[in-house]
Protein backbone atom coordinates (compact mmCIF):
# COMPACT_ATOMS: atom_id res chain seq x y z
CA UNK A 1 0.00 0.00 0.00
CA UNK A 2 1.26 3.68 -0.62
CA UNK A 3 -0.55 5.20 2.15
CA UNK A 4 -0.14 4.23 5.89
CA UNK A 5 -2.64 1.74 6.79
CA UNK A 6 -4.94 2.07 9.57
CA UNK A 7 -6.55 -1.22 10.07
CA UNK A 8 -5.13 -4.53 9.13
CA UNK A 9 -6.19 -7.76 9.60
CA UNK A 10 -3.98 -10.89 9.35
CA UNK A 11 -5.51 -14.28 9.32
CA UNK A 12 -8.58 -13.49 10.96
CA UNK A 13 -11.06 -16.01 11.44
CA UNK A 14 -13.70 -17.05 13.18
CA UNK A 15 -16.33 -20.31 13.17
CA UNK A 16 -19.19 -21.05 15.16
CA UNK A 17 -19.64 -24.53 15.92
CA UNK A 18 -17.72 -25.56 13.51
CA UNK A 19 -18.93 -23.58 10.38
CA UNK A 20 -16.39 -21.31 9.42
CA UNK A 21 -17.94 -17.67 9.56
CA UNK A 22 -14.47 -16.00 8.33
CA UNK A 23 -11.62 -18.17 6.95
CA UNK A 24 -8.26 -16.23 7.74
CA UNK A 25 -8.81 -12.73 6.11
CA UNK A 26 -6.05 -10.63 5.89
CA UNK A 27 -7.11 -7.23 4.72
CA UNK A 28 -6.04 -3.90 4.92
CA UNK A 29 -7.76 -0.50 5.20
CA UNK A 30 -5.46 3.02 4.00
CA UNK A 31 -5.63 5.86 6.20
CA UNK A 32 -8.01 8.24 4.78
CA UNK A 33 -10.26 5.78 2.02
CA UNK A 34 -14.15 5.25 2.54
CA UNK A 35 -14.15 1.29 1.83
CA UNK A 36 -17.33 -0.78 1.11
CA UNK A 37 -17.70 -4.34 1.99
CA UNK A 38 -20.39 -6.20 -0.10
CA UNK A 39 -21.34 -9.69 -0.54
CA UNK A 40 -24.11 -12.29 -0.40
CA UNK A 41 -25.81 -12.67 2.57
CA UNK A 42 -24.15 -15.10 4.85
CA UNK A 43 -20.40 -14.23 3.43
CA UNK A 44 -19.06 -13.19 7.12
CA UNK A 45 -19.41 -9.21 6.96
CA UNK A 46 -20.89 -8.54 9.98
CA UNK A 47 -19.34 -11.12 11.61
CA UNK A 48 -15.80 -9.61 10.37
CA UNK A 49 -17.35 -5.76 11.83
CA UNK A 50 -17.86 -7.72 15.02
CA UNK A 51 -14.81 -9.63 15.48
CA UNK A 52 -12.54 -6.00 14.55
CA UNK A 53 -14.94 -4.30 17.18
CA UNK A 54 -14.22 -6.96 19.83
CA UNK A 55 -17.78 -8.11 20.35
CA UNK A 56 -16.44 -11.67 19.59
CA UNK A 57 -13.07 -13.11 20.27
CA UNK A 58 -11.30 -14.83 16.80
CA UNK A 59 -10.65 -18.20 16.12
CA UNK A 60 -7.78 -17.61 14.74
CA UNK A 61 -5.77 -14.42 12.79
CA UNK A 62 -5.32 -11.16 14.65
CA UNK A 63 -6.75 -7.10 14.19
CA UNK A 64 -4.15 -4.12 14.04
CA UNK A 65 -5.43 -0.94 14.44
CA UNK A 66 -2.85 1.92 13.78
CA UNK A 67 -0.02 -0.43 14.41
CA UNK A 68 -1.07 -1.99 17.79
CA UNK A 69 -2.41 -5.32 18.32
CA UNK A 70 -6.19 -4.76 19.67
CA UNK A 71 -7.02 -8.69 19.18
CA UNK A 72 -9.03 -9.69 22.42
CA UNK A 73 -9.95 -6.26 23.81
CA UNK A 74 -13.06 -5.10 24.67
CA UNK A 75 -15.38 -2.95 22.82
CA UNK A 76 -14.98 -0.38 25.15
CA UNK A 77 -11.30 0.19 25.27
CA UNK A 78 -11.73 -0.09 21.10
CA UNK A 79 -14.03 2.46 20.96
CA UNK A 80 -11.84 4.05 23.44
CA UNK A 81 -8.71 4.01 20.72
CA UNK A 82 -10.63 5.20 17.92
CA UNK A 83 -13.11 3.27 16.30
CA UNK A 84 -16.38 4.16 16.28
CA UNK A 85 -19.56 1.45 15.27
CA UNK A 86 -22.92 1.62 14.07
CA UNK A 87 -25.05 -1.11 14.22
CA UNK A 88 -27.65 -2.70 11.37
CA UNK A 89 -29.95 -3.33 13.53
CA UNK A 90 -30.64 0.28 15.50
CA UNK A 91 -28.63 0.37 18.45
CA UNK A 92 -30.00 3.36 20.84
CA UNK A 93 -30.76 4.86 24.19
CA UNK A 94 -34.45 4.68 23.23
CA UNK A 95 -35.51 6.55 26.71
CA UNK A 96 -33.36 8.92 26.73
CA UNK A 97 -33.54 12.39 23.93
CA UNK A 98 -31.41 12.94 21.67
CA UNK A 99 -29.15 15.16 23.08
CA UNK A 100 -28.74 12.67 26.10
CA UNK A 101 -28.18 9.78 23.86
CA UNK A 102 -25.38 12.24 22.36
CA UNK A 103 -23.84 13.66 25.22
CA UNK A 104 -23.81 10.16 26.88
CA UNK A 105 -21.64 9.20 24.38
CA UNK A 106 -19.43 11.71 23.51
CA UNK A 107 -18.68 11.77 27.61
CA UNK A 108 -17.72 8.15 27.59
CA UNK A 109 -14.90 8.17 26.52
CA UNK A 110 -13.26 10.09 29.22
CA UNK A 111 -14.08 11.05 32.77
CA UNK A 112 -16.30 8.10 33.49
CA UNK A 113 -15.06 7.39 37.28
CA UNK A 114 -15.82 11.09 37.89
CA UNK A 115 -18.90 10.86 40.30
CA UNK A 116 -19.04 14.29 41.94
CA UNK A 117 -18.51 17.54 39.03
CA UNK A 118 -22.08 17.56 37.61
CA UNK A 119 -22.47 16.76 33.91
CA UNK A 120 -23.70 19.87 32.94
CA UNK A 121 -20.79 21.56 34.43
CA UNK A 122 -18.35 20.03 31.55
CA UNK A 123 -19.69 22.41 28.67
CA UNK A 124 -17.24 21.03 26.37
CA UNK A 125 -19.77 17.76 26.42
CA UNK A 126 -22.64 20.11 25.58
CA UNK A 127 -20.68 21.84 22.66
CA UNK A 128 -19.55 18.50 20.90
CA UNK A 129 -23.25 17.30 20.92
CA UNK A 130 -24.97 20.52 19.38
CA UNK A 131 -21.94 19.77 16.98
CA UNK A 132 -22.70 16.32 16.29
CA UNK A 133 -26.37 17.27 16.18
CA UNK A 134 -25.94 19.80 13.90
CA UNK A 135 -24.09 17.53 11.46
CA UNK A 136 -26.36 14.69 11.76
CA UNK A 137 -29.42 16.85 11.73
CA UNK A 138 -31.41 16.58 14.24
CA UNK A 139 -30.57 19.72 16.29
CA UNK A 140 -33.96 21.08 16.54
CA UNK A 141 -35.60 17.52 17.88
CA UNK A 142 -32.61 17.31 20.66
CA UNK A 143 -34.92 17.09 23.57
CA UNK A 144 -37.29 14.14 21.54
CA UNK A 145 -37.08 10.92 23.35
CA UNK A 146 -35.26 8.74 20.96
CA UNK A 147 -37.81 6.09 20.94
CA UNK A 148 -40.17 8.52 19.28
CA UNK A 149 -38.23 9.60 16.26
CA UNK A 150 -38.78 7.49 12.91
CA UNK A 151 -36.89 5.06 11.48
CA UNK A 152 -34.79 7.49 9.52
CA UNK A 153 -33.96 10.03 12.18
CA UNK A 154 -33.14 6.87 14.92
CA UNK A 155 -30.55 5.80 11.78
CA UNK A 156 -28.96 9.45 11.55
CA UNK A 157 -29.03 9.12 15.82
CA UNK A 158 -27.17 5.69 15.34
CA UNK A 159 -24.40 7.51 12.96
CA UNK A 160 -24.50 10.29 15.59
CA UNK A 161 -23.29 7.93 18.12
CA UNK A 162 -20.63 6.38 16.46
CA UNK A 163 -19.11 9.27 15.53
CA UNK A 164 -19.49 10.56 19.31
CA UNK A 165 -16.42 9.35 20.57
CA UNK A 166 -14.71 11.32 17.69
CA UNK A 167 -12.84 7.90 15.99
CA UNK A 168 -10.52 8.09 13.07
CA UNK A 169 -11.96 4.91 11.89
CA UNK A 170 -15.71 4.43 11.40
CA UNK A 171 -17.48 1.06 11.08
CA UNK A 172 -21.18 1.48 9.88
CA UNK A 173 -22.83 -1.23 9.31
CA UNK A 174 -25.94 -1.05 6.69
CA UNK A 175 -26.21 2.88 7.24
CA UNK A 176 -28.83 2.75 5.10
CA UNK A 177 -30.67 -0.17 5.95
CA UNK A 178 -34.61 0.18 5.70
CA UNK A 179 -34.36 3.78 4.55
CA UNK A 180 -36.35 4.88 1.81
CA UNK A 181 -34.87 6.03 -1.32
CA UNK A 182 -34.95 10.10 0.34
CA UNK A 183 -33.78 9.00 3.27
CA UNK A 184 -30.95 6.94 1.49
CA UNK A 185 -29.85 10.18 -0.20
CA UNK A 186 -29.76 11.71 2.42
CA UNK A 187 -27.48 9.45 4.33
CA UNK A 188 -25.18 9.74 1.78
CA UNK A 189 -24.50 12.94 1.49
CA UNK A 190 -24.41 12.77 5.46
CA UNK A 191 -21.69 10.19 5.33
CA UNK A 192 -19.77 12.09 2.58
CA UNK A 193 -19.90 15.31 4.73
CA UNK A 194 -18.69 14.04 7.60
CA UNK A 195 -15.84 11.88 5.97
CA UNK A 196 -14.45 15.31 4.34
CA UNK A 197 -15.18 17.86 7.56
CA UNK A 198 -13.97 15.17 10.12
CA UNK A 199 -11.08 13.59 7.57
CA UNK A 200 -12.28 9.91 8.86
CA UNK A 201 -11.28 6.30 7.84
CA UNK A 202 -14.89 4.48 6.83
CA UNK A 203 -15.35 0.71 6.46
CA UNK A 204 -18.97 0.02 5.78
CA UNK A 205 -21.04 -2.80 5.00
CA UNK A 206 -23.67 -2.15 2.42
CA UNK A 207 -26.37 -3.54 -0.10
CA UNK A 208 -27.43 -0.99 -2.08
CA UNK A 209 -24.73 -1.25 -4.72
CA UNK A 210 -25.80 2.43 -5.77
CA UNK A 211 -24.92 3.65 -2.28
CA UNK A 212 -21.39 2.17 -2.43
CA UNK A 213 -20.97 3.38 -6.10
CA UNK A 214 -21.69 7.00 -5.07
CA UNK A 215 -19.54 6.57 -1.75
CA UNK A 216 -16.95 4.17 -2.08
CA UNK A 217 -13.10 4.58 -3.10
CA UNK A 218 -12.68 1.03 -3.05
CA UNK A 219 -14.43 -2.09 -2.58
CA UNK A 220 -14.17 -5.42 -0.83
CA UNK A 221 -16.30 -8.47 -2.30
CA UNK A 222 -16.78 -10.97 0.56
CA UNK A 223 -18.11 -14.65 -0.64
CA UNK A 224 -18.13 -17.96 2.10
CA UNK A 225 -15.90 -16.42 4.45
CA UNK A 226 -13.38 -14.85 2.09
CA UNK A 227 -12.20 -11.98 -0.06
CA UNK A 228 -13.43 -12.83 -3.38
CA UNK A 229 -11.98 -9.23 -4.92
CA UNK A 230 -11.23 -5.74 -4.06
CA UNK A 231 -10.48 -3.04 -6.14
CA UNK A 232 -12.27 0.36 -7.49
CA UNK A 233 -15.57 0.74 -7.73
CA UNK A 234 -15.09 -0.03 -12.05
CA UNK A 235 -12.96 -2.95 -11.28
CA UNK A 236 -15.70 -4.53 -9.04
CA UNK A 237 -18.26 -3.74 -11.64
CA UNK A 238 -16.50 -5.34 -14.82
CA UNK A 239 -15.51 -7.96 -12.38
CA UNK A 240 -16.69 -11.26 -13.97
CA UNK A 241 -16.19 -13.33 -11.23
CA UNK A 242 -18.11 -10.83 -8.97
CA UNK A 243 -20.68 -10.84 -11.28
CA UNK A 244 -21.30 -14.22 -10.88
CA UNK A 245 -21.12 -15.27 -7.30
CA UNK A 246 -23.06 -11.60 -6.44
CA UNK A 247 -24.57 -9.79 -9.24
CA UNK A 248 -26.49 -12.44 -10.17
CA UNK A 249 -27.58 -14.08 -7.34
CA UNK A 250 -29.09 -10.84 -6.21
CA UNK A 251 -30.78 -10.51 -9.53
CA UNK A 252 -31.98 -13.60 -9.58
CA UNK A 253 -33.20 -13.34 -5.09
CA UNK A 254 -34.67 -9.92 -5.82
CA UNK B 1 -46.62 44.51 53.74
CA UNK B 2 -49.28 41.96 52.53
CA UNK B 3 -48.21 42.18 48.91
CA UNK B 4 -44.73 42.42 50.19
CA UNK B 5 -45.10 38.96 51.92
CA UNK B 6 -46.99 37.60 49.15
CA UNK B 7 -44.20 37.92 46.78
CA UNK B 8 -41.89 36.63 48.81
CA UNK B 9 -44.13 33.86 49.56
CA UNK B 10 -43.89 33.49 45.61
CA UNK B 11 -40.59 33.68 45.54
CA UNK B 12 -39.93 30.94 48.08
CA UNK B 13 -41.84 28.46 46.23
CA UNK B 14 -40.71 29.12 42.96
CA UNK B 15 -37.34 28.88 44.46
CA UNK B 16 -37.98 25.47 46.06
CA UNK B 17 -39.01 23.77 42.73
CA UNK B 18 -36.36 25.10 40.97
CA UNK B 19 -34.40 23.18 43.89
CA UNK B 20 -36.43 19.97 44.79
CA UNK B 21 -33.05 19.15 47.02
CA UNK B 22 -34.39 22.05 49.47
CA UNK B 23 -37.77 20.84 48.69
CA UNK B 24 -37.14 17.52 50.19
CA UNK B 25 -35.01 18.91 53.00
CA UNK B 26 -37.72 21.36 54.07
CA UNK B 27 -40.55 18.43 53.80
CA UNK B 28 -37.91 16.03 56.34
CA UNK B 29 -37.29 19.33 58.39
CA UNK B 30 -41.40 19.10 59.15
CA UNK B 31 -41.72 14.97 58.95
CA UNK B 32 -41.61 14.47 62.68
CA UNK B 33 -44.57 16.58 63.23
CA UNK B 34 -46.80 15.02 60.80
CA UNK B 35 -46.08 11.47 62.15
CA UNK B 36 -47.84 9.84 65.40
CA UNK B 37 -44.53 9.65 67.34
CA UNK B 38 -40.98 10.66 65.82
CA UNK B 39 -39.09 7.50 65.86
CA UNK B 40 -41.61 6.64 63.21
CA UNK B 41 -39.98 9.64 61.15
CA UNK B 42 -36.79 8.03 61.83
CA UNK B 43 -37.23 5.22 60.97
CA UNK B 44 -38.71 6.30 57.69
CA UNK B 45 -35.12 8.34 57.33
CA UNK B 46 -33.09 5.29 57.96
CA UNK B 47 -35.04 2.85 55.21
CA UNK B 48 -35.09 6.08 52.83
CA UNK B 49 -31.52 5.93 52.81
CA UNK B 50 -31.59 2.39 52.18
CA UNK B 51 -33.64 2.53 49.86
CA UNK B 52 -31.99 5.52 47.37
CA UNK B 53 -29.26 3.07 47.81
CA UNK B 54 -30.72 0.38 46.74
CA UNK B 55 -32.63 2.18 43.56
CA UNK B 56 -29.04 3.22 42.70
CA UNK B 57 -28.32 -0.70 41.17
CA UNK B 58 -31.87 -1.20 40.77
CA UNK B 59 -33.19 1.98 39.72
CA UNK B 60 -30.66 3.35 37.78
CA UNK B 61 -28.28 0.90 36.82
CA UNK B 62 -31.56 -1.35 35.89
CA UNK B 63 -29.72 -4.63 38.05
CA UNK B 64 -32.37 -6.28 39.96
CA UNK B 65 -30.47 -7.40 43.48
CA UNK B 66 -32.24 -9.46 45.67
CA UNK B 67 -29.75 -9.62 48.61
CA UNK B 68 -29.25 -6.12 49.73
CA UNK B 69 -30.13 -7.05 53.31
CA UNK B 70 -27.02 -8.19 53.06
CA UNK B 71 -25.53 -4.67 53.53
CA UNK B 72 -27.63 -3.77 55.37
CA UNK B 73 -27.21 -6.73 58.06
CA UNK B 74 -23.31 -6.00 57.95
CA UNK B 75 -23.84 -2.50 58.59
CA UNK B 76 -25.77 -3.27 61.17
CA UNK B 77 -23.35 -5.85 62.71
CA UNK B 78 -20.14 -4.38 62.03
CA UNK B 79 -21.41 -1.23 64.20
CA UNK B 80 -23.58 -3.78 66.66
CA UNK B 81 -19.87 -5.84 66.62
CA UNK B 82 -17.34 -3.09 67.07
CA UNK B 83 -19.46 -1.47 70.06
CA UNK B 84 -20.23 -4.71 71.48
CA UNK B 85 -17.26 -6.67 71.60
CA UNK B 86 -14.20 -4.49 71.24
CA UNK B 87 -15.93 -1.14 72.66
CA UNK B 88 -14.98 1.38 69.56
CA UNK B 89 -16.56 4.67 69.94
CA UNK B 90 -19.62 5.55 67.99
CA UNK B 91 -17.80 7.29 65.54
CA UNK B 92 -15.30 4.62 64.86
CA UNK B 93 -17.80 1.53 65.27
CA UNK B 94 -20.15 3.35 62.48
CA UNK B 95 -17.39 3.65 59.73
CA UNK B 96 -16.18 -0.21 60.93
CA UNK B 97 -19.85 -0.73 59.82
CA UNK B 98 -19.95 0.69 56.56
CA UNK B 99 -16.69 -0.10 55.92
CA UNK B 100 -17.42 -3.98 56.19
CA UNK B 101 -20.77 -3.42 54.00
CA UNK B 102 -18.78 -1.46 51.00
CA UNK B 103 -16.01 -4.00 51.02
CA UNK B 104 -18.73 -6.86 51.27
CA UNK B 105 -20.52 -5.08 48.39
CA UNK B 106 -16.96 -5.05 46.75
CA UNK B 107 -16.49 -8.90 46.70
CA UNK B 108 -19.80 -10.24 46.73
CA UNK B 109 -20.50 -7.49 43.53
CA UNK B 110 -17.64 -8.69 42.02
CA UNK B 111 -18.89 -12.36 41.44
CA UNK B 112 -22.29 -11.82 41.40
CA UNK B 113 -21.77 -9.67 38.22
CA UNK B 114 -20.24 -12.20 36.42
CA UNK B 115 -24.10 -13.77 35.54
CA UNK B 116 -26.61 -11.26 34.51
CA UNK B 117 -31.06 -11.58 35.13
CA UNK B 118 -32.16 -14.17 37.18
CA UNK B 119 -29.00 -15.39 37.74
CA UNK B 120 -27.79 -12.05 39.10
CA UNK B 121 -31.11 -11.88 41.40
CA UNK B 122 -30.50 -15.59 42.48
CA UNK B 123 -27.14 -15.22 43.21
CA UNK B 124 -27.35 -12.47 45.45
CA UNK B 125 -30.00 -13.91 46.80
CA UNK B 126 -27.72 -16.80 48.09
CA UNK B 127 -25.10 -14.43 49.20
CA UNK B 128 -27.40 -12.44 51.78
CA UNK B 129 -29.23 -16.02 53.34
CA UNK B 130 -25.38 -17.16 53.56
CA UNK B 131 -24.36 -14.33 56.09
CA UNK B 132 -27.95 -14.84 57.59
CA UNK B 133 -27.41 -18.21 58.43
CA UNK B 134 -23.75 -17.44 59.42
CA UNK B 135 -25.32 -14.65 61.69
CA UNK B 136 -27.86 -17.50 62.80
CA UNK B 137 -25.87 -19.93 64.27
CA UNK B 138 -22.75 -17.90 65.43
CA UNK B 139 -24.38 -17.30 69.11
CA UNK B 140 -21.04 -16.47 70.97
CA UNK B 141 -20.59 -13.24 68.72
CA UNK B 142 -24.20 -12.25 67.27
CA UNK B 143 -26.46 -13.53 69.91
CA UNK B 144 -27.68 -16.10 67.34
CA UNK B 145 -32.01 -15.91 67.28
CA UNK B 146 -31.98 -13.61 70.01
CA UNK B 147 -30.13 -10.89 68.22
CA UNK B 148 -26.96 -8.64 69.42
CA UNK B 149 -28.76 -7.04 72.48
CA UNK B 150 -26.94 -4.30 75.24
CA UNK B 151 -25.39 -2.24 72.31
CA UNK B 152 -23.26 0.63 73.90
CA UNK B 153 -25.53 3.98 73.43
CA UNK B 154 -24.53 6.99 71.28
CA UNK B 155 -24.61 10.08 73.69
CA UNK B 156 -23.03 13.24 72.97
CA UNK B 157 -23.78 17.00 73.72
CA UNK B 158 -24.38 19.43 71.11
CA UNK B 159 -25.10 23.02 72.02
CA UNK B 160 -26.13 22.02 74.96
CA UNK B 161 -28.49 19.79 73.53
CA UNK B 162 -28.05 15.95 74.31
CA UNK B 163 -27.97 13.47 71.70
CA UNK B 164 -29.51 10.02 72.34
CA UNK B 165 -31.41 7.98 71.29
CA UNK B 166 -33.71 8.27 74.15
CA UNK B 167 -34.82 11.71 73.25
CA UNK B 168 -36.05 10.74 69.94
CA UNK B 169 -36.69 14.66 68.62
CA UNK B 170 -33.10 15.29 68.68
CA UNK B 171 -31.93 11.79 67.65
CA UNK B 172 -34.45 12.80 64.62
CA UNK B 173 -32.35 15.56 63.41
CA UNK B 174 -28.90 14.07 64.25
CA UNK B 175 -30.11 11.05 61.72
CA UNK B 176 -31.49 14.04 59.32
CA UNK B 177 -28.28 15.55 58.80
CA UNK B 178 -26.38 12.19 58.05
CA UNK B 179 -29.57 11.99 55.87
CA UNK B 180 -28.75 14.99 54.09
CA UNK B 181 -25.39 14.36 53.45
CA UNK B 182 -26.50 11.46 51.87
CA UNK B 183 -28.93 13.12 49.79
CA UNK B 184 -26.45 15.84 48.45
CA UNK B 185 -23.99 12.95 47.64
CA UNK B 186 -26.42 10.74 45.89
CA UNK B 187 -27.33 13.73 43.53
CA UNK B 188 -23.91 15.00 42.76
CA UNK B 189 -23.30 11.65 41.97
CA UNK B 190 -26.71 10.81 39.95
CA UNK B 191 -26.03 13.94 37.73
CA UNK B 192 -21.88 13.74 37.54
CA UNK B 193 -20.41 11.64 34.18
CA UNK B 194 -20.94 8.33 36.13
CA UNK B 195 -23.75 8.71 37.28
CA UNK B 196 -25.51 9.47 33.69
CA UNK B 197 -23.54 6.70 32.15
CA UNK B 198 -25.48 4.36 34.76
CA UNK B 199 -28.55 5.16 32.60
CA UNK B 200 -26.85 4.36 29.31
CA UNK B 201 -26.06 1.00 30.98
CA UNK B 202 -30.52 0.13 31.76
CA UNK B 203 -31.11 1.54 28.98
CA UNK B 204 -28.75 -0.35 26.25
CA UNK B 205 -26.12 -2.12 27.42
CA UNK B 206 -24.15 -3.06 24.24
CA UNK B 207 -24.71 0.45 22.99
CA UNK B 208 -22.87 1.77 26.20
CA UNK B 209 -20.11 -0.45 25.54
CA UNK B 210 -19.92 0.34 22.32
CA UNK B 211 -19.72 4.00 22.95
CA UNK B 212 -16.90 3.22 25.14
CA UNK B 213 -17.90 2.68 28.54
CA UNK B 214 -16.19 0.40 30.64
CA UNK B 215 -20.14 -1.46 31.99
CA UNK B 216 -17.83 -3.89 33.77
CA UNK B 217 -16.43 -1.53 35.78
CA UNK B 218 -18.69 0.43 35.71
CA UNK B 219 -21.55 -2.16 37.60
CA UNK B 220 -19.38 -2.52 39.99
CA UNK B 221 -18.59 0.98 40.96
CA UNK B 222 -23.02 1.03 41.61
CA UNK B 223 -23.06 -1.92 43.41
CA UNK B 224 -20.30 -1.29 45.81
CA UNK B 225 -21.76 2.69 46.18
CA UNK B 226 -25.26 0.71 46.83
CA UNK B 227 -23.68 -1.60 49.41
CA UNK B 228 -21.93 1.57 50.61
CA UNK B 229 -25.74 3.59 51.72
CA UNK B 230 -27.13 0.32 52.95
CA UNK B 231 -24.50 -0.49 55.32
CA UNK B 232 -24.88 3.15 55.94
CA UNK B 233 -28.34 2.88 57.22
CA UNK B 234 -27.73 -0.49 58.97
CA UNK B 235 -25.40 0.97 61.09
CA UNK B 236 -27.47 4.08 61.57
CA UNK B 237 -30.43 1.25 62.80
CA UNK B 238 -28.44 -0.29 65.19
CA UNK B 239 -27.57 3.43 66.68
CA UNK B 240 -31.37 3.66 66.65
CA UNK B 241 -32.47 0.66 67.98
CA UNK B 242 -29.37 -0.40 70.15
CA UNK B 243 -30.22 -3.69 68.89
CA UNK B 244 -29.43 -5.83 65.95
CA UNK B 245 -31.71 -8.92 64.63
CA UNK B 246 -30.64 -11.49 62.11
CA UNK B 247 -33.59 -10.73 60.54
CA UNK B 248 -31.98 -7.27 58.81
CA UNK B 249 -29.88 -9.76 57.03
CA UNK B 250 -32.82 -12.14 55.98
CA UNK B 251 -34.36 -12.07 52.89
CA UNK B 252 -37.66 -9.75 54.20
CA UNK B 253 -35.34 -7.11 54.53
CA UNK B 254 -34.18 -7.65 51.00
CA UNK B 255 -38.05 -7.74 49.81
CA UNK B 256 -38.81 -4.63 51.86
CA UNK B 257 -36.47 -2.52 49.91
CA UNK B 258 -37.50 -3.74 46.65
CA UNK B 259 -40.84 -2.90 47.64
CA UNK B 260 -39.96 0.22 49.12
CA UNK B 261 -38.52 1.55 45.83
CA UNK B 262 -40.63 0.54 43.53
CA UNK B 263 -43.62 1.71 45.20
CA UNK B 264 -42.32 5.49 45.47
CA UNK B 265 -40.82 4.94 41.75
CA UNK B 266 -37.62 3.56 40.68
CA UNK B 267 -35.16 5.28 38.98
CA UNK B 268 -36.11 8.82 40.57
CA UNK B 269 -34.12 10.73 43.06
CA UNK B 270 -37.26 11.05 45.75
CA UNK B 271 -39.18 7.86 45.02
CA UNK B 272 -37.28 5.79 47.42
CA UNK B 273 -38.01 8.72 50.25
CA UNK B 274 -41.58 8.69 49.37
CA UNK B 275 -41.74 4.78 49.04
CA UNK B 276 -40.25 4.60 52.64
CA UNK B 277 -42.26 6.85 53.79
CA UNK B 278 -45.74 5.59 52.66
CA UNK B 279 -44.56 1.42 53.54
CA UNK B 280 -43.31 2.72 57.20
CA UNK B 281 -46.48 4.63 57.54
CA UNK B 282 -48.44 1.92 56.54
CA UNK B 283 -46.94 -0.31 58.65
CA UNK B 284 -47.30 1.44 61.15
CA UNK B 285 -51.25 2.16 61.05
CA UNK B 286 -52.42 -1.40 59.71
CA UNK B 287 -50.18 -2.83 62.30
CA UNK B 288 -52.24 -1.49 64.95
CA UNK B 289 -55.41 -2.77 63.53
CA UNK B 290 -53.96 -6.15 62.35
CA UNK B 291 -51.03 -8.64 63.15
CA UNK B 292 -51.47 -9.63 59.10
CA UNK B 293 -50.37 -5.78 58.13
CA UNK B 294 -48.20 -7.74 55.41
CA UNK B 295 -51.58 -8.65 53.76
CA UNK B 296 -52.39 -5.13 53.21
CA UNK B 297 -49.31 -3.66 52.41
CA UNK B 298 -48.85 -6.44 50.13
CA UNK B 299 -52.32 -6.04 48.30
CA UNK B 300 -51.48 -2.20 48.03
CA UNK B 301 -48.07 -3.42 46.51
CA UNK B 302 -49.51 -5.26 43.48
CA UNK B 303 -52.62 -2.99 42.97
CA UNK B 304 -49.51 -0.12 42.65
CA UNK B 305 -47.25 -2.67 40.41
CA UNK B 306 -50.31 -3.13 37.94
CA UNK B 307 -52.10 0.35 37.94
CA UNK B 308 -48.94 2.84 38.80
CA UNK B 309 -45.88 0.93 37.17
CA UNK B 310 -43.85 3.62 37.37
CA UNK B 311 -44.47 4.22 41.31
CA UNK B 312 -46.15 6.69 43.24
CA UNK B 313 -43.41 9.60 42.52
CA UNK B 314 -42.97 7.94 38.96
CA UNK B 315 -46.86 8.51 38.60
CA UNK B 316 -46.92 12.32 39.79
CA UNK B 317 -43.79 13.04 37.92
CA UNK B 318 -45.46 11.74 34.59
CA UNK B 319 -48.01 13.72 35.50
CA UNK B 320 -46.55 16.78 35.77
CA UNK B 321 -44.65 16.54 32.44
CA UNK B 322 -47.52 16.40 30.77
CA UNK B 323 -48.73 19.77 32.50
CA UNK B 324 -46.28 20.90 31.86
CA UNK B 325 -44.09 20.05 29.33
CA UNK B 326 -46.12 19.37 26.27
CA UNK B 327 -44.41 20.80 23.31
CA UNK B 328 -42.11 22.38 25.40
CA UNK B 329 -38.49 21.31 23.93
CA UNK B 330 -36.33 20.84 27.00
CA UNK B 331 -33.58 23.55 26.96
CA UNK B 332 -30.17 21.31 26.97
CA UNK B 333 -28.59 21.71 29.98
CA UNK B 334 -31.80 21.40 31.73
CA UNK B 335 -32.18 18.21 31.61
CA UNK B 336 -30.75 17.36 35.28
CA UNK B 337 -31.73 14.61 37.19
CA UNK B 338 -34.11 16.55 39.10
CA UNK B 339 -36.67 13.90 39.65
Amino acid sequence: MGTSCLLETKGLGRSFEGFAALKGLDFSLANGEIHAIIGPNGAGKTTFFRLIFGEIPPSSGKVIFKGKDITGLSPWQICRLGIGRSYQITNIFPQLSIHENIRMAVQAKRLVYNFWSSTDSFNTFHEKAINIMGEIGLESRMGEVAANLSHGEQRKLEIGLALASEPELLLLDEPTAGMSMDETKQTVKLIQKIARERTLTILMVEHKMDVVYAIADRITVFHQGSVLSTGSPDNIRNNEQVKSVYFRGRKEHA
Amino acid sequence: MNILSGKHIRNFCDFLSKHPIYMLSLILILLPFSMSYTSLATQILIYAIFASGYNILFGYTGLVSFGHSAYFGLGAYGMGLALYHFNFSQGVAFLIGVMLATLAAMFFGYLSLKTRGPYFAMITLAFAQALYFLAFHSYKITGGDDGLRNIPMLDFRIFGISVTPLKPLPFYYFVLIITLICIVVLWRLLNSPLGRSLASIRENESRALACGIDIKGVKLFAFVISGFFSGLAGALNTMFHLFVHPESLYWTTSGHVVVMTLLGGTGTFFGPFLGAGVFMFLQDRISAITESWQLFVGLLFVLCVIFFPVGIWGSILALFRRITLVGNVLSSGDERIRS
